[in-house]
């Protein structure tokens, strides 16, 4: 292929990425705009002195950092089912994954809300059992997002573990095993560590998924719980402040990237194979 | 095939093909598009059953798009504004009125709407012109609720705990100004209605952004009582049988005029007139209104019959100064936010 067949198939990816940064850089100029066209930091300012703003920032990467390993400890067995089980159990998993990935974001809220509402499954199945006299308060706190972060980003964690997990080698898990270690040991030495970059990008996948969130925490949360995308939302939106707004996204999307390249320095490390 | 079998069957093809073009239908002269920005749901199937009349007297076509919320159609509007795509906007009072401030929108030219000589002066402003009002008011179970509210007051009765729901978003934080209304203040003196509902946290279950929300929570059994409710969304529900009820307390009394805009910008300004005033007119309002359960702009219109079973005379409609809300909206949204909005 000549260079310049290779450079116009490049084009398009450019024109995406150069919208994306133009996007960006709006923002970023949006959030230093201040009164009769001058330029301040004052929504910066406002943001990192206002406790009650930097609680939505840090409460939303609280409930990230803290749903996305539980994400990974019960999508993990997932994939290690899926990769090793029969076909027609592979086929009903991946069956299940993808029709919850597809479904909207907020028919799957009302589901949750049908298990963990007042009148919902556990509460119902509780007061019959004479577990409770009242319902547990399952919704409208912490606790409903954080289910919902933890259950909903599922996908994002177990494809990329799974499109790992099926391509190691077998062979390897076997001369583990005729060495003498025993099933723990082959996972934990053997087949955890070759399976490193798949969880690195399902942790990255969710890690975004759960910060970002913002039907969840807006209908479970029941206005008890709003994360940073119902704040920069509402400061757009309704308080039509775009400038305060444009502020906490970019901090955002800082201490975003931050994060994201933490965990890939880290994945780096640890998933790349120990050379000779 | 011979090359004089072919030549005779492409001039065969080639009569057949004119032949047919010139027999087509050809189609009539484009008819002139108005695009109208209107929420979704109920607002949009009210609209969709009166569209024809509408575009038989306008002589347009009329395309709808949705909007997920007045805000959130103003801000397209600001992010069209170099090249608009909506010739016609509905939304609220407040929102409106940012949107004229904002250059969106531009000042209505009345004398250009003759039905507009039927509406009451007090719901036409410079950002538009109200093509019904909604009626707000308290929306609730009656098999969740133990007893028949009729006031706004009875929403603090202590028989609600935990059973009620409410919107500070909604409606521009109409909710805190009727709190601070029946405590003694105004929209001026918005203290009395942050202490009022203060008081109300022990009965509060949730927090809506949006009308159809509140109406899921209920539907769900999450909440028994939405305090702030909008007729039109849940009209369809009432009615003999049904465990929804729908009050209108008789003080003070909300009713919400949608307001129908003209954007600025758009090359078929003197179509969008013509159906604003399409849109005015009695028999169009009258079908409008019975789908929506609202009150016509049009005075000459009657209201639903429905409506008189459970609506009060509507002698304590409270006007909203909207001008001093949006001024200061954002300083009362932080204040809800950590004082209400929090366990």
């Amino acid at each position: 292929m000549s260079r310049r067949a290779a450079a116009l198939l490049v084009l398009p990816a450019i024109a995406v990425l150069a919208v994306f940064v133009a996007a960006m850089a709006l923002t970023g100029l949006t959030s230093f705009a201040a009164d009769a066209g001058r330029w301040s930091v004052k929504h910066y300012v406002r943001l990192v002195s206002d406790s009650h703003y930097l609680g939505y920032l840090w409460r939303s990467f609280r409930i990230a950092a803290y749903c996305t390993p539980i994400t990974l400890l019960l999508g993990y067995p997932v994939a290690l089912v899926m990769a090793t089980a029969s076909s027609g159990v592979r086929l009903g998993l991946t069956l299940l994954l993808v029709v919850q990935f597809f479904t909207s974001y907020v028919i799957r809220a009302y589901a949750l809300m049908l298990v963990l509402g007042n009148n919902g499954v556990v509460n119902r199945a509780l007061l019959a059992l004479g577990v409770v006299d009242q319902p547990l308060t399952l919704m409208y706190n912490e606790f409903g997002v954080a289910v919902s972060l933890v259950l909903l980003p599922m996908p994002f964690m177990v494809f990329p573990i799974y499109s790992v997990l099926k391509n190691v080698e077998p062979n390897l898990e076997a001369a583990a095993t005729s060495l003498g270690a025993d099933r723990l040991r082959v996972f934990w030495h053997v087949t955890f560590p070759l399976t490193l970059p798949g969880v690195v990008a399902g942790v990255v996948l969710v890690f975004l998924f759960d910060l970002t969130a913002y039907i969840m925490p807006g209908l479970l949360g029941g206005g008890y719980f709003d994360m940073v995308a119902n704040v920069i939302y509402d400061q757009a939106m309704e308080v039509r402040d775009q400038s305060f707004a444009a502020a906490i996204s970019m901090v955002l999307l800082v201490a975003t990237l931050a994060v994201l390249y933490l965990t890939t320095r880290w994945g780096a490390r640890y998933a790349e194979p120990p050379r000779e | 095939m011979s090359n004089a079998c072919r030549r005779v069957m492409f001039v065969v093809l080639a009569m057949v093909l004119t032949l047919a073009l010139g027999l087509a239908p050809r189609p009539a002269a484009a008819q002139t598009e108005i695009v109208l920005m209107t929420w979704g749901g109920a607002f949009h199937d009210a609209f969709q059953a009166v569209k024809a009349d509408i575009e038989k007297a306008a002589d347009v076509k009329l395309t709808f798009v949705t909007q997920t919320g007045a805000a959130g159609g103003l801000s397209r509007l600001e992010a069209q504004k170099a090249n608009p795509q909506v010739d016609l906007w509905t939304s609220i009072v407040s929102t409106a009125d940012a949107g004229l401030k904002s250059g969106v929108v531009e000042p209505l030219p009345v004398a250009q709407i003759p039905n507009l000589k039927s509406v009451p002066d007090y719901l036409v402003t410079p950002a538009g012109t109200a093509i019904w009002s909604s009626l707000r008011g308290i929306f609730y179970r009656a098999d969740k609720v133990p007893f028949e509210i009729k006031t706004w007051e009875d929403l603090w009765d202590a028989r609600l705990k935990g059973l009620v729901s409410t919107s500070f978003i909604l409606d521009k934080g109409n909710f805190l100004i009727m709190a601070s209304l029946i405590s003694g203040g105004s929209e001026r003196d918005i203290d009395k209605g942050f202490e009022r509902v203060k008081a109300l946290k022990p009965n509060l279950a949730l927090f809506y952004k949006t009308d159809s929300e509140s109406i899921k929570f209920l539907q769900a059994g999450e909440a028994g009582v939405a305090g702030w409710g909008i007729l039109p969304n849940v009209y369809k529900l009432l009615g003999p049988g049904s465990q929804y009820r729908f009050v209108v307390p008789a003080k003070p009394q909300f009713m919400a005029p949608i307001p129908i805009s003209l954007v600025k910008g758009r090359p078929n300004r003197a179509a969008a007139l013509r159906v604003i005033d399409a849109i005015l007119a009695p028999a169009v309002q009258e079908k409008l209104v019975e789908n929506l359960g609202s009150v016509p702009a049009n005075r000459t219109a009657k209201a639903p019959a429905k409506i008189r079973d459970f609506v009060p005379p509507l002698d304590n409609v409270y006007k909203v100064d909207w001008g001093y809300v949006n001024t200061h909206f954002a300083e009362w949204e932080s204040r809800w936010n950590r004082e209400i909005q929090t366990r």
